[in-house]
């Protein structure tokens, strides 16, 4: 009896399920490395929220922004207040400078819960720079 | 002209043409069509892919990324306001079921689901898993953790139904499916025989086998039910997904999707095809238990007493981390309360001789009259996030279209919803027309268990109503906190 190995006749389930199995790496691989972005030299640091711990109303945010330890000034910064929940409607705000490379702005949170606060910062030449204040726990006024 | 004379005989409702979905215009005709169910998916399976996709690559901040907001406010609201509206129309749309046909032209399963498992213990303990891991992991907040649920979820239903026969993932595994199972039995609409007379004649009983291909009895030109709901004997929504395999399958043209007393499944015990006895099913009972009291644990989740209550329990318990906190309060809610109030009501019923049944199926019979309390109770909550967040999907897709340079304006991150103080009112609506769905289950089924002295029954079963009922009015006046747990934050 003559044996024979055969090419391109009916497919195995396994074969049948590469470019599926394939498409789920590919997606796999991009998430892991949409995860490296490259870090830029300047720095958010000394993030303050007052009062601590926060309540509904107003707040003060406070922050440092430097570049190489060196304070960085002239800084546009808007700051945004969002619940980690959807669907609640965010809180809008802007950080004035008050001392060299020392920004602060004021919010109003108006439910109590989980807050991130965001501070869009783009530097006096014109790079852009995000960070975030996570707000656990504001509690009723 | 006499009043009574204007009221029609009971028999001559009865007698009065059913509505038919099947016969309305356009959708009706859309629907008879046999590729309704998949053109139905495909567009659910896209949001599905693009909710992944984003969950995982987009941002990381909840109400920013499609994944949290379609998944927590928009489905949520929408699946339950259409099972209110009309019946069980997700699990017609549902994407994973697309998939699994998709992938079961190459991987045909080979076993049956195992005979233990023929019950509904697994998904209500998988109903509770899954309340459980969104209040631990607070999934509302993360969009990569909701983007790995729904993966999961499309992985599951592969898996399972890559190995078992027929529906077996839906049936018995599917936590989602028994969330709307439960809740439709309260749907104005069913998928019905038209005229039993016709059923009787029928010899082939297609709805359930299948269409056969003349002269070659092995090939199937058109599924019949997959999850063994014999037409002529089905009664009601529960396990029926509307997939309308029966619709297509049915040589008689006999099944549509009929208009019926919402509720109306819940005050009869008649014996109901791939179902049994309401009244003998334990573990169905437990579905409805889990599914009303579920409800109100799920909202409690978002209130501000909640961070007492944990803060209480964890220097009861002398424990720093959330789990056993939470574990606790879902003891409470879904073991300690339910057998408490709904024990108390059948030990009562027993005392004042309403009914002969012992204490446990006792219980389980007037379970189900809790059921449209806690629909209205879920449409409540859910429909408080779907209202309130209504917009949120406008900024969220501008900016996840931006993010691969799409341009679909600048977001309007102001556009929300409709105010809290109009969406209120249509809380406590929901919650009230559930108390009152769930008087009217209770007084019919004590009407049919103790004619004589119905109210010996339905006094008891009311008073659990309206506990309920306060405890859902109560949590709807509450401060809304949306929060992690706040040991999670310490």
């Amino acid at each position: 009896m003559k044996l024979s190995f055969r090419r391109g006749g009916r497919r195995g389930p396994l074969t049948k399920a590469l470019p599926a199995l394939l498409m789920f790496s590919g997606i796999a691989w991009t998430v892991a490395c949409s995860r490296s972005a490259a870090k830029s030299p300047t720095s958010i640091t000394d993030k303050k929220i007052s009062p601590n711990p926060a309540h509904v109303g107003p707040v003060t945010v406070g922050f440092h922004l430097s570049d190489a330890a060196k304070p960085v000034s002239g800084a546009q910064i808007s700051l945004e207040g969002d619940m980690t929940h959807p669907g609640m409607a965010p809180v809008f705000g802007v950080a004035h400078e008050v001392a060299p490379g020392q920004y602060q702005g004021n919010l109003t949170l108006n439910m109590p819960g989980d807050w991130v606060l965001l501070l869009h910062v783009t530097l006096p030449d014109g790079r852009k720079l995000e960070d975030q204040i996570d707000v656990r726990g504001v509690q009723s006024s | 002209m006499s009043q009574a004379s204007t009221i029609p005989e009971p028999e001559v409702l009865d007698s009065l043409p059913r509505f038919d979905l099947l016969h309305v215009p356009v959708v009706g005709r859309f629907l008879r069509w046999r590729h309704a169910r998949s053109v139905s998916q495909i567009p659910l399976l896209i949001i599905g892919v693009l909710m992944i996709l984003h969950g995982l690559l987009g941002p990381s901040l909840a109400p920013k990324n499609l994944a949290t907001v379609l998944t927590w406010l928009h489905f949520r609201g929408v699946l339950a306001l259409t099972i209110l509206a009309a019946g069980n129309f997700f699990c017609f749309a549902c994407p994973f079921m697309l998939v699994r046909n998709a992938a079961r032209k190459f991987f045909r399963p080979r076993w049956n689901w195992p005979r233990a498992l023929r019950n509904k213990w697994l998904s209500a303990g998988l109903f509770v898993l899954i309340l459980f891991i969104y209040e631990r992991y607070g999934l509302w907040a993360s969009p990569w953790l909701t983007a790995w649920l729904i993966i999961a979820y499309f992985g599951t239903a592969l898996i399972v139904d890559g190995l078992f026969k027929h529906a077996s993932f839906c049936k018995f595994v599917c936590p989602l499916g028994q969330f709307n199972f439960a809740a439709s039995t309260v749907s104005p609409l069913e998928v019905a025989v038209r005229d039993q007379q016709i059923c009787t004649t029928c010899e082939t009983k297609d709805c359930i086998r299948g269409q056969r291909k003349p002269g070659s009895e092995l090939v199937i030109l058109q599924r019949g039910c997959e999850l063994a709901l014999f037409q002529p004997r089905k009664v009601g929504n529960m396990d029926c997904t509307f997939c309308l395999d029966c619709v297509h399958a049915c040589p008689h043209d006999n099944v549509g999707i009929l208009g019926r007393m919402p509720a109306e499944e819940l005050i009869t015990d008649p014996i109901r095809s791939g179902i049994g006895f309401f009244s003998r099913r334990k573990d169905l009972a437990a579905l409805v238990i889990v599914f009303t009291f579920g409800a109100l644990l799920n909202a409690f989740g978002m209130v501000s007493p909640v961070y007492v209550v944990e803060r209480w329990l964890a220097k009861l318990l002398h424990v720093t981390q959330a789990a056993p906190v939470l574990a606790t309060i879902f003891g409470f809610f879904l073991i300690v309360e339910p057998i408490v109030l709904l024990g108390t009501a059948a030990w009562t019923t027993q005392k004042l001789k309403g009914t002969q049944r012992p204490l446990i199926p006792s219980m389980v019979r007037y379970s189900y009259s809790i059921v449209p309390l806690g629909f209205g109770m879920w449409l409540a909550h859910y429909g408080f996030h779907f209202l309130t967040g209504l917009f949120t999907v406008v900024p969220v897709t501008q900016s996840a279209a931006a993010s691969i340079g799409l341009s679909l304006g600048h977001p309007h991150w102001l556009w929300v919803g409709v105010p809290m103080r109009f969406v209120q009112p249509v809380q406590l609506g929901f919650v009230i027309l559930g108390f009152f769905g769930s008087l009217l289950v209770a007084r019919r089924l004590a009407d049919e268990d103790c004619p004589e002295h119905p109210m010996r029954v339905f006094i008891p079963w009311a008073a659990v109503a309206l506990m309920i009922w306060l405890a859902s009015v109560w949590l709807i006046f509450q401060p809304m906190e949306m929060r992690a747990t706040m040991l999670m934050s310490n």
